[in-house]
């Protein structure tokens, strides 16, 4: 019957396919008992990289190279001589296999220490800042192990390394490694792009301005951040010297002086304590609160409460902050944001609301000195986004860093804007505005002017607090500026910040005329832009 | 029919067993006393149908196979996390399919016995396609085509025209194949060698091909633009359960280290390390093949193959020669059965099939698919004696 005899032979036929293979891995090949262990590896995720709004590369992933020295005999010498220099090789200490010769070098380097002999080269993923210094205090840098030490690549490391994956490789007895996708294995997690607000544009400007304006004055450190106040949207954040770890945007918080006075004339005007037009004495040009003076820079005499913000009176401010109660104030400033976190994704963000004490525990003196940014401690993003409120008709935002993110492929918009809370009638903003524009029209804030367009601004000069000696030093000052503009319908804010500069150093010299320069820049650029 | 041969099909098994319960000694004492007890329940079970008339076999088929698509339907009601292929029993679990199949083994030789009709093949297939579908929902993948394999073998060597039930499993390999490119074209040109040789005719083999490439060409556009990703994940999930068991692949490499590090004569009794460190899961059961491979070397598991292939055939020739119809087709379907079994079983500890958990017939751990196979056993033995009387 053929029917039977069909089935027979497959059946014989799959049985000498088995018998086949059994022979082929019990007596031919024998690769198993070879296999001495099971290792895991660790396969490294891909870093995200950071780009500003329109796409720029903050930090990239470029290929780089490691180089050991694994034996005494290194030759030839001329390309190491050439990548690394000429001291590079030494003898190995005794019981080491490996010295580390270089970190960083590029890929192009490979071609002509291949030929090398006596170091290994590993590839590795290394990062590259197109943008340098100008985005160093803001981007941050990763260290050798891969991890991000400040910025940016701190703040979002986490998400910007992803998860690395693993695979399980045989090692052989005579110490080969054989790979098998049937053992357990995970592809690595690659970490997100991440889409900032800063506009890289704006960052190289500010950062090249604030580089020439700290040299020029002889100043210690200066700050400069660019804003959309009404998006809470961060332009720009510029530290110089980058190098000195000093972060004044977040990490470093320092007495504001005048710009604060914003504060205790909001809260006045919200409850209309004042009328702008009323007048106050200001006297002799000081204030006497327990042996101690508040003064003006020079004495106004009688002058309308307008005028005493114009022209920045402490006497008047303090005035009117005793007259409304420490209590109303400090909640007031608490309402700008001051004293908490503003929420912008950078690491180590510091807010201590000098005086460090409790606000029954303030006495007059303190107070006042609250009342004009003495004895209190801001972050530069805190006063960004105090008079981005002023701007924007009252909000209180969140300040915002990330345009967008990347993650697996998908780009996901983050919100247009957060507010945290209301802090102003949009009268009472309206009204602070007009003010403050007529700070930069004749007050003390003049140097930032630009003719055609309506700036609002405040200028800032706090004494700087002498540990030595435990006074306030006259001297040693942090001068600022801070305004936005169009007034009637604001787009830019800018924040400048300069730190114990040389020779005269009033906020409305110093900082005023690099405002203008920055607003001059952003204003031209909007116009060819517009085309 | 010589006497020593006939010894030597009852030797076999005798064997087989003993081999599967020294191995399951070296792996653990544990399995191999509950296998002792499952061994005598089979001895038991063997001389039960020896002893009963073959007539009384044939006309208890119906009333099993209804009982076991009962309890088939009754295990889907169990509660259980993962598949649902057991009942629990005192302190042994019974698993209803290994009943069904030596049930549908009984009424398909019953069936193909009475008429050969076409009304009888087709009742014949709709009968299978129950405990068919009903262990696919367990799901129990490899029981499943267990079912499919002895429905076909039986319908084909009981002399059926078997070109429709040929179409419809190749358009069914074909739509599952048609998403490893490579093994595609394989399976293409084996069906289409295997149905010249089973004497298809060229139209019907033209139409079969053309059927087969238009459905996997199909498949996979429905399967990228028709189904939702929910969709998708529950037919991955349900055609390999295994892939969301942990690590299925880590079982198998485990499994060639044991059988490669074997060689010719193995480590010997007790020495295997593999499964000792467990390093092999499931070596008493999915992977015994493997652990014997390393203890005892290529000499006995090729001895063990062709122990199998052996019995098989010789099952198949003294089958051929029984006057009875009812014994003949019996006959083919116990075969069949046990070998479509043990080279299923073996080609996955290879690495050749996946691995869809079909036992290693009278060796794996497990007193179900023992006592049904010494069931199978003695109601062939029985139909062996009348006959030849």
């Amino acid at each position: 019957m053929w029917r039977l005899k069909l089935l027979k032979y497959m059946f014989v036929l799959w049985t000498i396919l088995i018998l086949y293979w059994l022979f082929s891995y019990q007596i031919v090949r024998k690769e198993a008992p070879k296999v001495k262990a099971i290792s895991k590896i660790t396969i490294p995720a891909k870093r995200g990289e950071i780009f500003d709004r329109y796409g720029r590369g903050f930090a990239l992933n470029v290929p780089g190279l490691i180089v050991y020295q694994i034996s005494n005999k290194v030759e030839p010498f001329e390309p190491l001589a050439k990548w690394i220099g000429d001291s590079a090789i030494k003898p190995l200490p005794q019981g080491t296999f490996a010295l580390l010769l270089a970190y960083d070098l590029p890929i192009q380097a490979y071609n002509d220490l291949k030929r090398v002999k006596g170091i290994r080269i590993d590839k590795f993923w290394s990062r590259d800042y197109p943008y340098d210094y100008a985005s160093l205090s803001l981007i941050g840098r990763v260290d050798r192990n891969g991890k991000g030490t400040r910025g940016v690549e701190s703040s979002l490391n986490d998400l910007l390394s992803g998860k690395s994956g693993y695979m399980h490789v045989y090692r052989t007895a005579d110490g080969k490694l054989m790979f098998s996708t049937d053992l357990p294995h995970e592809e690595p997690q690659d970490g997100m792009n991440f889409y900032l607000t800063i506009d890289a544009d704006i960052q190289d400007f500010a950062y090249d301005q604030l580089k020439k304006w700290v040299v020029k004055h002889g100043a210690k450190h200066g700050l400069v951040i660019v804003a959309d106040p009404m998006t809470g949207e961060i332009l720009a954040i510029v530290n110089y010297p980058p190098s000195d770890l000093k972060d004044y945007a977040v990490k470093d918080p320092y007495e504001p002086g005048s710009t604060f006075k914003i504060v205790t004339y909001t809260y006045a005007y919200e409850n209309e304590v004042i009328d702008p037009m009323d007048s106050v004495s200001t006297g002799n040009g000081y204030l006497e609160i327990q042996n101690h003076k508040i003064r003006d820079v020079h004495p106004m005499g009688k002058i309308t409460w307008k005028d005493a913000l114009v022209h920045s009176s402490n006497v008047a401010t303090s005035k009117l902050a005793l007259r409304i109660g420490k209590y109303r104030i400090a909640r007031e400033a608490l309402k700008f944001g001051f004293g908490t976190y503003s929420g912008i994704l950078l690491p180590a963000e510091s807010f201590t609301s000098a005086p460090n004490m409790h606000v029954s525990l303030w006495d007059s003196v303190t107070f006042a000195g609250f009342a004009i940014g003495q004895g209190v401690l801001v972050n530069g993003v805190q006063m960004v986004m105090a008079y981005s409120a002023l701007a924007n008709g009252g909000y209180l935002l969140v300040p915002k860093l990330i345009r967008a993110y990347e993650s697996d492929g998908e780009l996901i918009r983050t919100p247009d804007r957060i507010v945290i809370r209301k802090v102003m009638k949009r009268k009472t903003a309206r009204l602070l505005t007009e003010i403050l524009t007529q700070v930069v029209d004749s007050g003390t804030g003049r140097l930032a002017r630009i003719k055609g367009v309506k700036i609002a601004g405040k200028t800032g000069t706090a004494q700087k607090f002498d540990k030595k000696t435990g006074r306030y030093s006259t001297n040693r000052v942090t001068s600022s500026f801070i305004g936005f503009f169009p007034a009637e319908a604001p787009r830019y804010l800018v924040y400048v910040v300069i730190d114990e500069p040389k020779g005269v150093n009033y906020g409305g010299y110093v900082a005023a005329p690099l405002f203008k320069r920055i607003a001059l820049f952003l204003l031209n650029r909007n116009r060819f832009r517009s085309w | 029919m010589k006497k020593v041969e006939i010894r030597l099909m009852l030797a076999i098994p005798v064997l087989l067993t003993m081999i599967g319960l020294l191995e399951l000694y070296s792996i653990n004492p544990m399995f191999f006393y509950r296998q002792l007890i499952s061994s005598f329940l089979a001895i038991l079970t063997f001389l039960l149908f020896y002893s009963v008339h073959s007539d009384l076999i044939e006309s208890a088929a119906v009333p099993l196979f209804v009982l076991s698509v009962l309890l088939l339907i009754v295990v889907l009601g169990m509660p259980s996390n993962g598949p649902k292929r057991w009942i629990p029993l005192g302190g042994f679990k019974f698993q209803p399919s290994e009943l069904a199949k030596l049930a549908t083994i009984l009424t398909l030789a019953h069936m193909f016995s009475q008429k050969k009709t076409r009304a009888a093949f087709w009742k014949a297939v709709v009968l299978t396609l129950i405990p068919f579908g009903l262990t696919l929902i367990e799901p129990d993948l490899g029981t499943a085509a267990v079912f499919a394999f002895i429905g076909f073998a039986m319908a084909y060597l009981a002399g059926f025209e078997t070109e429709p039930l040929f179409f419809a499993i190749v358009i069914l390999l074909s739509s599952i194949l048609s998403f490893v490119p490579m093994g595609y074209i394989l399976f293409l040109a084996v069906v289409a060698l295997t149905a010249r040789l089973l004497r298809y005719s060229a139209s019907f083999i033209f139409l079969l091909v053309f059927a087969s490439i238009i459905v996997a060409l199909i498949t996979p556009v429905i399967w990228e633009k028709g189904l939702h990703d929910y969709q998708r994940k529950r037919i991955t999930a349900f055609f390999q359960p295994e892939k969301f068991e942990k690590d299925i692949g880590w079982q198998t490499v485990q499994a060639h280290i044991a059988l490669g590090s074997g060689g010719l004569t193995g480590k010997g009794f007790r020495h295997g390390t593999q499964k000792g460190l467990s390093f092999l899961p499931a070596a008493h059961t999915d992977f015994i093949f493997s652990s014997i491979g390393e203890e005892f070397g290529f000499i006995v598991c090729s001895l063990i193959t062709f122990l199998f292939l052996w019995w098989v055939i010789k099952a198949l020739m003294i089958s051929y020669g029984f006057k009875n119809r009812f014994g003949q087709l019996l006959g083919y379907g116990v075969a069949t059965s046990i070998y479509f079994h043990a080279f299923v079983n073996i080609g996955a500890n290879l690495g050749l099939l996946p691995v869809v958990g079909l036992p290693l017939p009278f060796i794996t751990y497990g007193g179900s698919h023992l006592i049904v196979e010494a069931a199978m056993l003695g109601a062939f033995f029985r139909q062996l004696k009348e006959n030849s009387e």
